[in-house]
Protein backbone atom coordinates (compact mmCIF):
# COMPACT_ATOMS: atom_id res chain seq x y z
CA UNK A 1 0.00 0.00 0.00
CA UNK A 2 1.27 3.59 -0.92
CA UNK A 3 0.94 6.06 1.65
CA UNK A 4 -0.08 9.37 0.00
CA UNK A 5 1.28 12.20 2.35
CA UNK A 6 -0.15 15.67 2.30
CA UNK A 7 3.18 17.27 2.70
CA UNK A 8 4.18 17.17 -0.74
CA UNK A 9 1.20 19.04 -1.29
CA UNK A 10 2.08 22.11 0.37
CA UNK A 11 4.69 23.52 -1.41
CA UNK A 12 5.57 26.16 0.60
CA UNK A 13 6.58 28.88 -2.56
CA UNK A 14 8.41 26.66 -4.94
CA UNK A 15 7.76 24.44 -7.58
CA UNK A 16 6.47 20.77 -6.78
CA UNK A 17 8.89 17.80 -5.69
CA UNK A 18 9.51 16.02 -8.56
CA UNK A 19 9.32 13.15 -5.66
CA UNK A 20 6.06 13.90 -4.60
CA UNK A 21 3.30 11.86 -5.38
CA UNK A 22 1.43 14.70 -7.64
CA UNK A 23 4.35 14.12 -10.06
CA UNK A 24 4.78 10.15 -11.07
CA UNK A 25 1.93 9.21 -12.12
CA UNK A 26 0.10 11.35 -14.53
CA UNK A 27 -0.15 9.79 -18.12
CA UNK A 28 -3.30 12.39 -19.46
CA UNK A 29 -3.78 14.83 -21.60
CA UNK A 30 -3.47 18.45 -20.15
CA UNK A 31 -6.65 19.99 -19.52
CA UNK A 32 -8.04 23.54 -19.01
CA UNK A 33 -8.90 23.67 -15.55
CA UNK A 34 -12.53 25.00 -14.22
CA UNK A 35 -12.51 28.03 -12.97
CA UNK A 36 -12.24 28.25 -9.44
CA UNK A 37 -15.72 28.92 -8.05
CA UNK A 38 -15.12 29.05 -4.81
CA UNK A 39 -12.87 31.59 -4.57
CA UNK A 40 -15.42 34.04 -5.53
CA UNK A 41 -18.11 31.96 -3.53
CA UNK A 42 -18.20 30.15 -0.87
CA UNK A 43 -15.22 31.40 1.34
CA UNK A 44 -11.91 29.26 -0.08
CA UNK A 45 -10.00 33.01 0.03
CA UNK A 46 -10.54 32.79 3.60
CA UNK A 47 -7.81 29.79 3.66
CA UNK A 48 -4.00 30.88 4.57
CA UNK A 49 -2.09 31.29 1.15
CA UNK A 50 0.15 28.09 2.28
CA UNK A 51 -3.07 25.63 2.44
CA UNK A 52 -4.52 27.86 -1.04
CA UNK A 53 -0.90 26.57 -2.68
CA UNK A 54 -1.24 22.90 -1.19
CA UNK A 55 -5.12 23.05 -2.44
CA UNK A 56 -4.78 24.83 -5.94
CA UNK A 57 -1.84 21.86 -6.84
CA UNK A 58 -4.10 19.26 -6.04
CA UNK A 59 -6.70 20.78 -7.79
CA UNK A 60 -4.60 20.92 -10.79
CA UNK A 61 -3.67 17.29 -10.31
CA UNK A 62 -7.30 16.30 -10.55
CA UNK A 63 -8.34 18.29 -13.68
CA UNK A 64 -5.11 17.34 -15.19
CA UNK A 65 -5.32 13.59 -14.76
CA UNK A 66 -9.66 12.88 -14.38
CA UNK A 67 -10.60 11.22 -17.51
CA UNK A 68 -13.08 8.77 -17.86
CA UNK A 69 -16.28 9.98 -16.05
CA UNK A 70 -16.15 8.11 -12.40
CA UNK A 71 -18.53 8.45 -9.36
CA UNK A 72 -17.04 8.08 -5.68
CA UNK A 73 -18.82 7.99 -2.88
CA UNK A 74 -18.26 9.06 0.81
CA UNK A 75 -19.79 6.82 4.01
CA UNK A 76 -19.05 9.65 6.40
CA UNK A 77 -21.15 11.84 7.86
CA UNK A 78 -18.14 14.11 8.59
CA UNK A 79 -16.99 14.07 5.19
CA UNK A 80 -20.16 14.85 3.87
CA UNK A 81 -20.18 18.09 6.03
CA UNK A 82 -16.78 19.05 4.83
CA UNK A 83 -17.76 18.08 1.11
CA UNK A 84 -20.25 20.52 1.31
CA UNK A 85 -19.02 23.03 3.67
CA UNK A 86 -15.87 23.57 1.64
CA UNK A 87 -17.32 23.35 -1.83
CA UNK A 88 -15.57 20.67 -2.80
CA UNK A 89 -17.43 19.54 -5.50
CA UNK A 90 -17.06 22.65 -7.52
CA UNK A 91 -13.00 22.27 -7.07
CA UNK A 92 -13.78 19.16 -9.30
CA UNK A 93 -13.52 18.79 -12.39
CA UNK A 94 -17.60 17.75 -14.64
CA UNK A 95 -15.81 14.15 -14.85
CA UNK A 96 -15.65 13.59 -11.04
CA UNK A 97 -19.30 13.08 -9.49
CA UNK A 98 -19.43 12.93 -5.67
CA UNK A 99 -22.36 11.35 -3.96
CA UNK A 100 -23.24 10.68 -0.35
CA UNK A 101 -23.87 6.98 1.13
CA UNK A 102 -25.19 6.21 4.11
CA UNK A 103 -22.23 7.46 6.80
CA UNK A 104 -24.25 9.65 8.96
CA UNK A 105 -24.96 7.20 12.00
CA UNK A 106 -27.79 8.89 13.49
CA UNK A 107 -29.46 9.02 9.79
CA UNK A 108 -29.10 5.53 8.97
CA UNK A 109 -31.00 4.82 12.32
CA UNK A 110 -34.10 3.03 11.78
CA UNK A 111 -37.36 4.71 12.87
CA UNK A 112 -38.62 1.55 14.83
CA UNK A 113 -35.33 2.19 16.58
CA UNK A 114 -36.73 5.71 17.87
CA UNK A 115 -39.99 4.22 18.41
CA UNK A 116 -38.70 2.26 20.60
CA UNK A 117 -36.61 4.83 22.40
CA UNK A 118 -39.39 6.77 23.14
CA UNK A 119 -41.74 3.66 24.51
CA UNK A 120 -38.72 3.30 26.62
CA UNK A 121 -38.69 7.17 27.74
CA UNK A 122 -42.59 6.95 28.61
CA UNK A 123 -41.80 3.78 31.23
CA UNK A 124 -41.96 5.16 34.97
CA UNK A 125 -38.80 5.75 36.41
CA UNK A 126 -36.78 5.45 33.71
CA UNK A 127 -33.64 8.00 32.21
CA UNK A 128 -32.86 7.78 28.77
CA UNK A 129 -29.24 8.55 27.62
CA UNK A 130 -28.79 9.65 24.23
CA UNK A 131 -25.99 11.60 22.25
CA UNK A 132 -27.41 14.84 21.06
CA UNK A 133 -28.40 14.68 17.13
CA UNK A 134 -30.58 11.49 18.20
CA UNK A 135 -33.19 13.58 19.85
CA UNK A 136 -34.26 15.42 17.30
CA UNK A 137 -34.88 12.05 14.74
CA UNK A 138 -38.24 12.06 13.90
CA UNK A 139 -40.08 8.57 15.18
CA UNK A 140 -43.19 7.77 13.69
CA UNK A 141 -45.14 9.90 15.71
CA UNK A 142 -42.79 11.72 18.21
CA UNK A 143 -38.81 12.27 19.09
CA UNK A 144 -37.29 11.85 22.00
CA UNK A 145 -36.73 15.85 22.28
CA UNK A 146 -40.38 16.08 22.91
CA UNK A 147 -40.81 13.52 24.53
CA UNK A 148 -38.28 15.47 27.30
CA UNK A 149 -39.89 18.12 27.12
CA UNK A 150 -43.49 16.56 27.87
CA UNK A 151 -41.73 15.20 30.90
CA UNK A 152 -39.84 12.08 30.34
CA UNK A 153 -36.53 11.81 31.74
CA UNK A 154 -33.81 11.97 28.71
CA UNK A 155 -30.53 13.45 28.57
CA UNK A 156 -27.83 14.14 26.51
CA UNK A 157 -24.39 12.67 27.15
CA UNK A 158 -21.10 13.10 25.39
CA UNK A 159 -19.60 10.03 26.42
CA UNK A 160 -21.23 6.57 27.19
CA UNK A 161 -19.35 6.13 30.22
CA UNK A 162 -21.76 8.98 31.57
CA UNK A 163 -24.24 6.19 31.51
CA UNK A 164 -22.57 4.84 34.58
CA UNK A 165 -22.05 7.67 36.68
CA UNK A 166 -25.72 8.41 36.30
CA UNK A 167 -27.10 4.89 36.79
CA UNK A 168 -24.62 5.07 40.36
CA UNK A 169 -26.81 8.30 41.26
CA UNK A 170 -30.04 6.94 40.37
CA UNK A 171 -30.09 2.89 41.92
CA UNK A 172 -33.72 3.15 42.05
CA UNK A 173 -34.02 4.29 38.39
CA UNK A 174 -33.66 2.45 35.31
CA UNK A 175 -30.93 3.59 33.00
CA UNK A 176 -31.02 3.33 29.75
CA UNK A 177 -28.00 4.64 26.76
CA UNK A 178 -29.07 4.98 23.56
CA UNK A 179 -26.02 3.00 21.84
CA UNK A 180 -26.03 4.36 18.14
CA UNK A 181 -23.02 4.81 15.47
CA UNK A 182 -20.34 2.79 13.49
CA UNK A 183 -16.72 1.57 14.31
CA UNK A 184 -15.51 4.04 16.15
CA UNK A 185 -18.26 4.59 18.36
CA UNK A 186 -18.87 1.02 19.55
CA UNK A 187 -15.89 0.23 21.33
CA UNK A 188 -17.23 2.92 24.16
CA UNK A 189 -20.12 1.14 24.57
CA UNK A 190 -18.88 -2.40 25.02
CA UNK A 191 -16.71 -0.82 27.52
CA UNK A 192 -19.91 0.79 29.21
CA UNK A 193 -21.67 -2.68 29.13
CA UNK A 194 -18.19 -4.43 30.41
CA UNK A 195 -17.64 -1.93 33.17
CA UNK A 196 -21.19 -2.27 34.62
CA UNK A 197 -20.88 -5.56 34.27
CA UNK A 198 -17.65 -5.56 36.38
CA UNK A 199 -19.18 -3.47 38.77
CA UNK A 200 -22.49 -5.34 39.37
CA UNK A 201 -24.36 -2.00 37.82
CA UNK A 202 -27.90 -3.51 38.01
CA UNK A 203 -29.97 -0.52 36.40
CA UNK A 204 -27.81 0.04 33.62
CA UNK A 205 -28.37 -1.24 29.72
CA UNK A 206 -28.24 -0.56 26.33
CA UNK A 207 -30.12 0.00 23.50
CA UNK A 208 -28.27 -0.82 20.53
CA UNK A 209 -28.21 0.00 17.12
CA UNK A 210 -24.86 -0.34 16.67
CA UNK A 211 -23.35 -0.93 12.88
CA UNK A 212 -20.54 -1.93 10.75
CA UNK A 213 -19.41 -0.35 7.37
CA UNK A 214 -18.32 -2.58 4.86
CA UNK A 215 -21.18 -4.74 5.03
CA UNK A 216 -23.32 -1.64 4.13
CA UNK A 217 -20.13 -1.12 1.42
CA UNK A 218 -20.84 -4.26 0.27
CA UNK A 219 -24.73 -3.83 0.12
CA UNK A 220 -24.51 -0.68 -2.10
CA UNK A 221 -22.22 -2.42 -4.55
CA UNK A 222 -24.54 -4.91 -4.73
CA UNK A 223 -27.75 -2.64 -5.12
CA UNK A 224 -26.53 -1.36 -8.19
CA UNK A 225 -25.72 2.00 -7.12
CA UNK A 226 -22.93 2.94 -9.77
CA UNK A 227 -19.55 3.57 -7.52
CA UNK A 228 -16.32 3.65 -9.03
CA UNK A 229 -14.57 4.38 -5.70
CA UNK A 230 -15.01 5.11 -1.62
CA UNK A 231 -13.64 8.03 0.00
CA UNK A 232 -13.38 5.69 3.16
CA UNK A 233 -14.26 7.11 6.48
CA UNK A 234 -11.01 8.77 8.83
CA UNK A 235 -11.62 7.67 12.39
CA UNK A 236 -13.53 4.49 11.84
CA UNK A 237 -10.38 3.41 10.09
CA UNK A 238 -8.42 4.53 13.42
CA UNK A 239 -10.60 1.49 14.62
CA UNK A 240 -10.79 -1.29 11.68
CA UNK A 241 -7.65 -0.25 10.09
CA UNK A 242 -7.09 -0.77 6.06
CA UNK A 243 -7.63 -4.84 6.32
CA UNK A 244 -11.39 -4.44 5.49
CA UNK A 245 -10.88 -1.78 2.65
CA UNK A 246 -8.60 -5.22 0.85
CA UNK A 247 -11.01 -7.49 1.61
CA UNK A 248 -14.20 -5.53 -0.44
CA UNK A 249 -11.55 -4.42 -3.17
CA UNK A 250 -10.84 -8.47 -3.52
CA UNK A 251 -14.32 -9.08 -3.57
CA UNK A 252 -15.16 -6.16 -5.54
CA UNK A 253 -14.18 -3.66 -8.94
CA UNK A 254 -14.00 -1.00 -6.42
CA UNK A 255 -10.91 1.50 -5.26
CA UNK A 256 -10.80 2.42 -1.51
CA UNK A 257 -9.22 5.24 0.11
CA UNK A 258 -9.36 6.60 3.59
CA UNK A 259 -8.79 10.34 4.00
CA UNK A 260 -8.63 13.32 6.64
CA UNK A 261 -11.52 15.68 6.87
CA UNK A 262 -9.06 19.29 5.70
CA UNK A 263 -9.69 20.38 2.20
CA UNK A 264 -6.31 18.64 0.88
CA UNK A 265 -6.71 15.47 2.57
CA UNK A 266 -9.77 15.12 0.97
CA UNK A 267 -8.56 16.66 -2.34
CA UNK A 268 -5.84 14.04 -2.39
CA UNK A 269 -7.60 10.99 -1.48
CA UNK A 270 -9.70 11.95 -4.58
CA UNK A 271 -6.67 12.36 -6.30
CA UNK A 272 -5.53 8.87 -5.44
CA UNK A 273 -9.30 7.70 -6.21
CA UNK A 274 -9.05 9.21 -10.18
CA UNK A 275 -5.05 7.62 -9.97
CA UNK A 276 -6.44 3.90 -9.23
CA UNK A 277 -9.12 3.83 -11.16
CA UNK A 278 -7.84 4.78 -14.46
CA UNK A 279 -4.52 3.40 -14.09
CA UNK A 280 -4.70 0.25 -11.92
CA UNK A 281 -2.73 -0.67 -8.92
CA UNK A 282 -3.56 -0.68 -5.60
CA UNK A 283 -6.77 -0.09 -5.23
CA UNK A 284 -6.30 0.19 -1.35
CA UNK A 285 -5.28 3.57 -0.04
CA UNK A 286 -4.72 5.79 2.72
CA UNK A 287 -4.26 9.23 2.48
CA UNK A 288 -4.67 9.84 6.44
CA UNK A 289 -1.78 8.47 7.31
CA UNK A 290 -0.72 10.25 10.06
CA UNK A 291 -3.57 8.87 12.34
CA UNK A 292 -4.64 5.81 10.32
CA UNK A 293 -2.31 2.94 11.26
CA UNK A 294 -2.60 -0.64 8.97
CA UNK A 295 -3.67 -2.62 12.01
CA UNK A 296 -5.91 -0.15 13.44
CA UNK A 297 -6.72 -0.55 16.84
CA UNK A 298 -6.82 -4.45 17.76
CA UNK A 299 -7.79 -3.50 21.59
CA UNK A 300 -10.88 -1.51 20.72
CA UNK A 301 -11.91 -4.42 18.19
CA UNK A 302 -11.30 -7.43 21.11
CA UNK A 303 -13.43 -5.60 23.21
CA UNK A 304 -16.41 -5.01 20.70
CA UNK A 305 -15.88 -8.94 20.07
CA UNK A 306 -15.63 -9.92 23.76
CA UNK A 307 -19.35 -7.77 24.29
CA UNK A 308 -21.19 -8.00 20.96
CA UNK A 309 -21.41 -10.45 18.00
CA UNK A 310 -22.41 -9.92 14.41
CA UNK A 311 -26.46 -9.97 13.54
CA UNK A 312 -28.19 -8.61 10.55
CA UNK A 313 -29.38 -5.23 10.97
CA UNK A 314 -32.25 -2.41 9.56
CA UNK A 315 -30.68 0.41 8.18
CA UNK A 316 -32.82 3.26 7.17
CA UNK A 317 -32.86 3.72 3.46
CA UNK A 318 -31.52 0.36 2.89
CA UNK A 319 -33.33 -1.97 4.68
CA UNK A 320 -32.20 -5.28 6.01
CA UNK A 321 -28.03 -5.94 5.58
CA UNK A 322 -26.56 -9.26 6.86
CA UNK A 323 -24.28 -9.25 9.26
CA UNK A 324 -23.93 -5.41 9.40
CA UNK A 325 -25.28 -4.89 13.50
CA UNK A 326 -24.17 -5.73 16.70
CA UNK A 327 -25.69 -7.83 19.28
CA UNK A 328 -24.69 -7.92 22.96
CA UNK A 329 -23.71 -11.56 23.51
CA UNK A 330 -25.43 -13.57 25.68
CA UNK A 331 -23.08 -13.28 28.27
CA UNK A 332 -23.98 -9.47 28.81
CA UNK A 333 -27.60 -9.89 28.03
CA UNK A 334 -28.58 -8.58 31.14
CA UNK A 335 -26.95 -5.28 29.86
CA UNK A 336 -29.01 -5.62 26.68
CA UNK A 337 -31.97 -3.11 26.84
CA UNK A 338 -34.23 -4.90 24.20
CA UNK A 339 -34.01 -8.21 26.69
CA UNK A 340 -34.44 -6.45 29.79
CA UNK A 341 -37.53 -4.43 28.97
CA UNK A 342 -39.32 -6.85 25.95
CA UNK A 343 -41.31 -3.73 24.88
CA UNK A 344 -43.85 -4.58 21.85
CA UNK A 345 -43.38 -1.33 19.46
CA UNK A 346 -45.27 -1.41 15.92
CA UNK A 347 -43.09 -1.13 13.01
CA UNK A 348 -42.42 2.54 12.44
CA UNK A 349 -43.74 4.26 9.19
CA UNK A 350 -41.81 6.78 7.64
CA UNK A 351 -42.35 10.34 7.05
CA UNK A 352 -45.16 10.42 3.34
CA UNK A 353 -42.61 11.61 0.57
CA UNK A 354 -39.63 11.83 2.75
CA UNK A 355 -36.36 10.49 0.06
CA UNK A 356 -33.95 10.18 3.13
CA UNK A 357 -33.81 6.31 1.90
CA UNK A 358 -32.57 6.92 -1.60
CA UNK A 359 -30.45 10.06 -0.43
CA UNK A 360 -28.65 7.36 1.76
CA UNK A 361 -28.34 5.08 -1.26
CA UNK A 362 -26.94 8.18 -3.32
CA UNK A 363 -29.46 7.47 -5.68
CA UNK A 364 -31.34 11.03 -5.45
CA UNK A 365 -29.45 14.13 -4.03
CA UNK A 366 -31.47 16.14 -1.28
CA UNK A 367 -32.67 19.11 -3.52
CA UNK A 368 -34.67 15.72 -5.34
CA UNK A 369 -36.94 15.44 -2.66
CA UNK A 370 -40.31 17.17 -2.63
CA UNK A 371 -39.75 18.05 0.99
CA UNK A 372 -36.23 19.56 1.09
CA UNK A 373 -36.00 23.09 2.17
CA UNK A 374 -39.99 23.59 2.34
CA UNK A 375 -41.49 21.19 4.75
CA UNK A 376 -37.84 19.90 5.33
CA UNK A 377 -35.29 22.21 7.09
CA UNK A 378 -33.07 21.99 9.70
CA UNK A 379 -35.01 23.83 12.26
CA UNK A 380 -37.89 21.28 11.92
CA UNK A 381 -36.56 18.27 10.33
CA UNK A 382 -38.74 15.65 8.46
CA UNK A 383 -36.55 13.13 7.47
CA UNK A 384 -33.03 12.18 9.43
CA UNK A 385 -30.49 13.66 7.43
CA UNK A 386 -32.34 16.35 7.62
CA UNK A 387 -31.82 16.31 11.38
CA UNK A 388 -27.66 15.81 12.21
CA UNK A 389 -25.60 18.42 10.69
CA UNK A 390 -23.64 15.28 8.88
CA UNK A 391 -26.43 14.42 7.20
CA UNK A 392 -26.77 14.54 3.78
CA UNK A 393 -29.57 16.97 3.33
CA UNK A 394 -28.71 18.99 6.42
CA UNK A 395 -25.33 19.59 4.72
CA UNK A 396 -26.81 20.77 1.13
CA UNK A 397 -28.85 22.90 2.95
CA UNK A 398 -26.59 24.89 4.86
CA UNK A 399 -23.45 24.83 2.16
CA UNK A 400 -25.00 24.28 -1.41
CA UNK B 1 -20.19 11.95 15.08
CA UNK B 2 -17.69 10.22 13.87
CA UNK B 3 -15.11 13.23 14.30
CA UNK B 4 -12.44 12.34 16.65
CA UNK B 5 -10.26 15.55 18.35
CA UNK B 6 -6.21 15.37 19.08
CA UNK B 7 -5.10 16.44 22.55
CA UNK B 8 -2.46 15.83 24.81
CA UNK B 9 -2.50 14.21 28.13
CA UNK B 10 -2.27 16.50 31.51
CA UNK B 11 -3.03 14.06 34.05
CA UNK B 12 -3.59 10.45 34.78
CA UNK B 13 -5.93 8.84 37.71
CA UNK B 14 -6.75 5.06 37.32
CA UNK B 15 -8.12 4.34 33.77
CA UNK B 16 -8.93 7.98 33.02
CA UNK B 17 -7.17 10.95 31.32
CA UNK B 18 -7.73 14.71 31.42
CA UNK B 19 -6.40 15.67 28.02
CA UNK B 20 -6.45 19.13 26.94
CA UNK B 21 -7.87 20.01 23.57
CA UNK B 22 -7.46 23.55 22.63
CA UNK B 23 -8.37 25.70 25.94
CA UNK B 24 -10.69 22.59 26.83
CA UNK B 25 -9.74 20.32 29.61
CA UNK B 26 -11.67 17.08 29.10
CA UNK B 27 -11.90 13.79 30.92
CA UNK B 28 -11.17 10.78 28.70
CA UNK B 29 -11.34 7.13 29.38
CA UNK B 30 -8.21 4.73 28.53
CA UNK B 31 -9.67 1.41 28.42
CA UNK B 32 -9.55 1.09 24.12
CA UNK B 33 -5.64 1.49 24.35
CA UNK B 34 -2.37 -0.56 25.96
CA UNK B 35 -0.87 2.41 27.28
CA UNK B 36 -1.12 6.08 27.90
CA UNK B 37 1.38 7.99 29.74
CA UNK B 38 1.37 11.91 30.70
CA UNK B 39 2.35 14.03 28.07
CA UNK B 40 1.08 11.58 25.10
CA UNK B 41 -0.81 13.17 22.27
CA UNK B 42 -3.79 11.24 21.44
CA UNK B 43 -6.79 11.12 19.37
CA UNK B 44 -10.46 11.41 21.51
CA UNK B 45 -14.02 10.34 20.41
CA UNK B 46 -16.77 10.19 22.73
CA UNK B 47 -15.19 10.06 25.86
CA UNK B 48 -12.33 7.54 24.92
CA UNK B 49 -9.11 7.80 24.23
CA UNK B 50 -8.99 5.80 20.34
CA UNK B 51 -5.56 6.45 18.95
CA UNK B 52 -2.03 7.86 20.05
CA UNK B 53 -0.37 10.54 17.84
CA UNK B 54 2.84 11.97 17.00
CA UNK B 55 3.81 15.43 18.71
CA UNK B 56 4.10 16.67 14.75
CA UNK B 57 0.47 15.50 13.76
CA UNK B 58 -0.99 16.38 17.04
CA UNK B 59 0.29 19.69 16.16
CA UNK B 60 -0.76 19.46 12.75
CA UNK B 61 -4.40 18.50 13.68
CA UNK B 62 -4.43 21.31 16.14
CA UNK B 63 -3.09 23.73 13.44
CA UNK B 64 -6.17 22.12 11.15
CA UNK B 65 -8.67 22.41 13.93
CA UNK B 66 -8.09 26.41 14.64
CA UNK B 67 -7.88 27.09 10.97
CA UNK B 68 -11.40 25.10 10.56
CA UNK B 69 -12.69 27.54 13.46
CA UNK B 70 -10.83 31.10 11.96
CA UNK B 71 -12.68 29.63 8.52
CA UNK B 72 -16.34 28.93 10.19
CA UNK B 73 -16.40 32.32 12.82
CA UNK B 74 -14.90 34.56 9.40
CA UNK B 75 -18.05 32.44 7.41
CA UNK B 76 -20.48 33.34 10.48
CA UNK B 77 -19.29 36.85 10.63
CA UNK B 78 -19.90 37.64 6.46
CA UNK B 79 -23.25 36.08 6.88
Amino acid sequence: MNGYSIKGFIPQGRALDPESPLATPFRGKPRSMNPCLPCSHSGMNKFTPLVRLGIDALRTAISRESEKPITLMEVCGSHTMAISRFGIRSLLPETIRLISGPGCPVCVTEITYIDYAIALSRQHETIVLSYGDLVRVPGTHSNLERERAGGADVRIVYSPMQALETARENPDKEVVFCGIGFETTTPGSAVLIKSAAEQNIGNLSVLGAHKTMKPAMKALLESGTTIDGYICPGHVSVITGMSMYRELCNEYPISCTVTGFETEEILLGILSLVRSIQYGGDPVQNAYPRVVREEGNPKARSLVAEVFEPSDALWRGLGSIKGSGLTVRREYEAFDAYERFGLEVEEGVEPKGCRCGEVLRGVCTPAECPLFGNRCVPGDPVGACMVSSEGSCAAWYNYS
Amino acid sequence: MCVAVPGEVIKIHDSKAEVRIRKVLLEADCALMESISVGDRVLVHAGFIIEKISRGESDQMMEDLENYSNITSAWEDDS
